[in-house]
């Protein structure tokens, strides 16, 4: 935008130097011959018709060359034909005393003054002035006389250059700044694309060579994404034949080794459920839209909240919640992002220590706040704690046991939502997570 | 002496070896097949009690398998094995005609638990003392195990119809989720669980779930499921 201006104040400018220049052309077409042959007419005008005749001469002369107009003067300082004229015109003409010496006209033409005096036949002086363009810009164009229409066209017609030039250079930056936009928020597949990289200037050359970049951002995402999938997805095969061979092993084997092969169960059951969330976070990554079905946060938040309490049967979990709250949404994503947060303050908080779940709704807003008293996060970290496989410095003495993905999967389904979320230490010790999504569009539920 | 017979199609065949040892011991005779078509075909010839089918299949999908089994008249109980938390292959399972699904990997007894349940609601005769229910336009024959809406014929897969029966012996009244999974799908709820709400959603687009329909099929936020009756 401001580009934009700036072409169009240099172009006016232009503009403006080569009126002035054109002034001058035109004060050197009508040169001190000129000047002299029309006084000599005035003056013949005036000695055949007197005033009658001066003023029928000079409405015949109103324009004699471009940009010059014709004035006449009488000795009591009126213009002849009733024109109002520039001020700083009429005051050199009034300051100046008439007849100042009996000379004879037209010898008085000053070249430079562009004043010549006539004498009429009753003796009476008349001052005929050559009035030039004056040089301000916004007094050409009020200059009567002045080819008004001509200099208006030329005005937009250069401010129409103006602007497509302008929007020539700048259309493929703006392209190019909202295409590196789109990527740096995550749409991998955002271009530059054509018709700005087929151009052959350099704009075109950076065009180009941001697609090529994008185009191979993408790849090593889409193949890291990939990677992962598929090996997640080959892993189900061994472990469910671990599970099936394990389950025909605690039916034959014997008392002794049943505890042994409980553990092995349990390992196989987190491996399970770990190889179950890559595999959801996999699927979340390449989603876009998540289901828009309507669900009440309240209940779904009372029942991560009852599953925490039955699984953890000494921790004290509070849930308070402002009432009803739905919201269009995955049930089920939903769900597990409420779900791993909960689960987090539960790993890192000790049996005695209280975990408050609140949900507040208020304009158009829902936040569902997760506070626990355990160590919290170095604040370098706190915004890492959503990366997947993050794991925080405490945690890897296996005190507990990670989730590693689960924070990632509540940020991807909060994006998916549309809303945000975020994790802070509380000032009296403790962390709080704070989740929160829009509650715009809801339809009335049936 | 086998008390049911079982075909699994699946082509991990180590894990099928295994699961016939498994189930060996419950009273159930369980053939494996590796490729969709084989199973098909297999599923055509012979009347088994219930087809365990993964919807991940080389060639012929899992899927295809149960579509084709659907087109040919079948109406032999299909327990699908899905992806983990895959809402779509659930969502398309279900609607195409399978029973009940579970993801993969399972745990055995989990299996079990679902396989003893689709056996029981669907091999156990019916103790029945009427014969036909109707509720507004809506009518249902219990021997024949039919619907009709209007008397035009719907086309329910096993749980629909069951689960319309359920509601249709209680017009206007709720009827939990729990108890529904409980008496319909023959086992418990579980967490997570979206098998009912799935067959449910199905059911409504046949029957009707909008206020103007004849017959209404309510959902009771956080409770369950009611049929309401014309005027109700």
């Amino acid at each position: 935008m401001s580009f934009m201006v700036a072409m169009t104040v240099t172009l006016v400018g232009t503009v403006y130097v080569s009126f002035r220049l054109a002034n001058q052309l035109f004060d050197q077409a009508l040169n001190v011959e000129g000047r002299a042959k029309i006084t000599d007419e005035a003056a013949a005008a005036l000695s055949h018709g007197g005033e009658r005749g001066l003023k029928i001469w000079l409405n015949n002369h109103l324009r004699i060359a471009p940009g010059i107009v014709l004035y006449v003067m009488n000795e009591r300082g009126d213009e002849l034909l009733g024109r109002a004229m520039p001020r700083e015109l009429f005051q050199l003409l009034r300051t100046r005393p008439f007849r100042p010496q009996s000379s004879p006209p037209p010898s008085n033409l000053r070249p430079m003054q562009l004043t010549s005096t006539l004498i009429g036949p009753n003796d009476e002086e008349y001052r005929l002035l050559f009035a030039r363009a004056p040089s301000t810009f916004l007094g050409l164009l009020t200059w009567p006389g002045t080819p008004f229409a001509v200099i208006s066209i030329a005005v937009l017609a250069t401010a129409l250059m103006a602007l497509l030039l302008a929007r020539y250079l700048s259309s493929p930056i703006a392209r190019l700044q909202k295409a590196s936009l789109a990527l740096a928020a995550g749409a991998l597949d955002a271009r530059v694309g054509q018709p700005f990289t087929r151009r052959k200037d350099e704009v075109g050359r950076l065009a180009r060579d941001f697609d090529k970049m994008a185009e191979r951002i993408q790849a090593l995402v889409t193949d890291k994404e990939t990677l992962l999938r598929d090996v997640s997805h080959e892993l189900r095969s061994p472990l469910a034949r671990i599970r099936m061979a394990l389950a025909l092993a605690q039916r034959r084997a014997n008392q002794a080794a049943q505890p042994d092969l409980e553990r092995i169960e349990r390992e196989a059951e987190r491996l399970d459920a770990l190889v179950g969330q890559v595999m959801t976070l996999t699927r979340l990554r390449t989603a876009t839209e998540p289901r828009r079905d309507v669900v009440r946060l309240d209940t779904l938040v009372a029942e991560v909240v009852d599953d925490a309490r039955y699984e953890h049967p000494k921790t004290k979990v509070e849930y308070s919640t402002s009432g009803e709250v739905s919201l269009l949404g995955d049930p089920d994503g939903l769900k597990s992002a409420v779900e791993n947060v909960v689960r987090n303050a539960l790993i890192y908080s000790d049996p005695a220590q209280l975990i408050e779940v609140r949900l507040e709704a208020k304009a158009g807003e829902a936040a569902v706040r997760v506070l626990d008293r355990g160590p919290g996060v170095a604040p370098e970290d706190l915004a890492k704690i959503f990366e997947p496989f993050y794991r925080t410095d405490q945690s890897r003495d296996h005190r507990q046991d990670g989730q590693g993905i689960g924070l990632a999967i509540t940020a991807r389904v909060t994006e998916l939502h549309h809303g945000s979320v975020r994790a802070l230490n509380r000032p009296d010790g403790g962390l709080e997570v704070v989740l929160k999504f829009p509650l715009d569009r809801l339809p009335e539920a049936a | 002496m086998a008390e049911h017979r079982l075909l699994i199609i699946d082509d991990d065949q180590r894990l099928a070896e295994m699961l016939v040892e498994y189930l060996a011991p419950e009273g159930i005779e369980l053939t494996t097949v590796a490729t969709g078509v084989q199973g098909l075909r297999s599923a055509q010839r012979e009347n088994y009690d219930l087809i365990v089918l993964d919807v991940m299949l080389p060639g012929l999908s899992g899927f295809d398998v149960l579509k084709q089994l659907r087109e040919s008249g079948s109406r032999t109980p299909v327990l699908m094995l899905t992806a983990r938390g895959d809402d779509v292959d659930r969502i398309v399972g279900l609607d195409l005609g399978a029973d009940d699904y579970l993801s993969k990997p399972f745990n055995p007894r989990e299996l079990l638990a679902r396989v003893k349940a689709i056996l029981r609601r669907t091999t156990e005769p019916a103790t029945d003392e009427v014969a036909e229910i109707t509720v507004g336009k809506l009518r249902a024959n219990l021997p024949r195990r039919e619907a009709w809406l209007a008397d035009e014929p719907l086309k329910l897969t096993n749980a629909e119809f069951v689960i319309l029966v359920t509601l249709m012996r209680a017009p206007g009244e709720v009827v939990s989720r729990e108890s529904l999974t409980r008496t319909a799908l023959g086992r418990q709820l579980l967490p997570d669980d979206r098998s009912l709400d799935t067959h449910i959603s199905n059911l409504r687009r046949k029957v009707g779930g909008e206020e103007q329909d004849d017959v209404v099929i309510r959902s009771i936020r956080g409770s369950g499921y009611v049929l309401v009756p014309p005027g109700g």
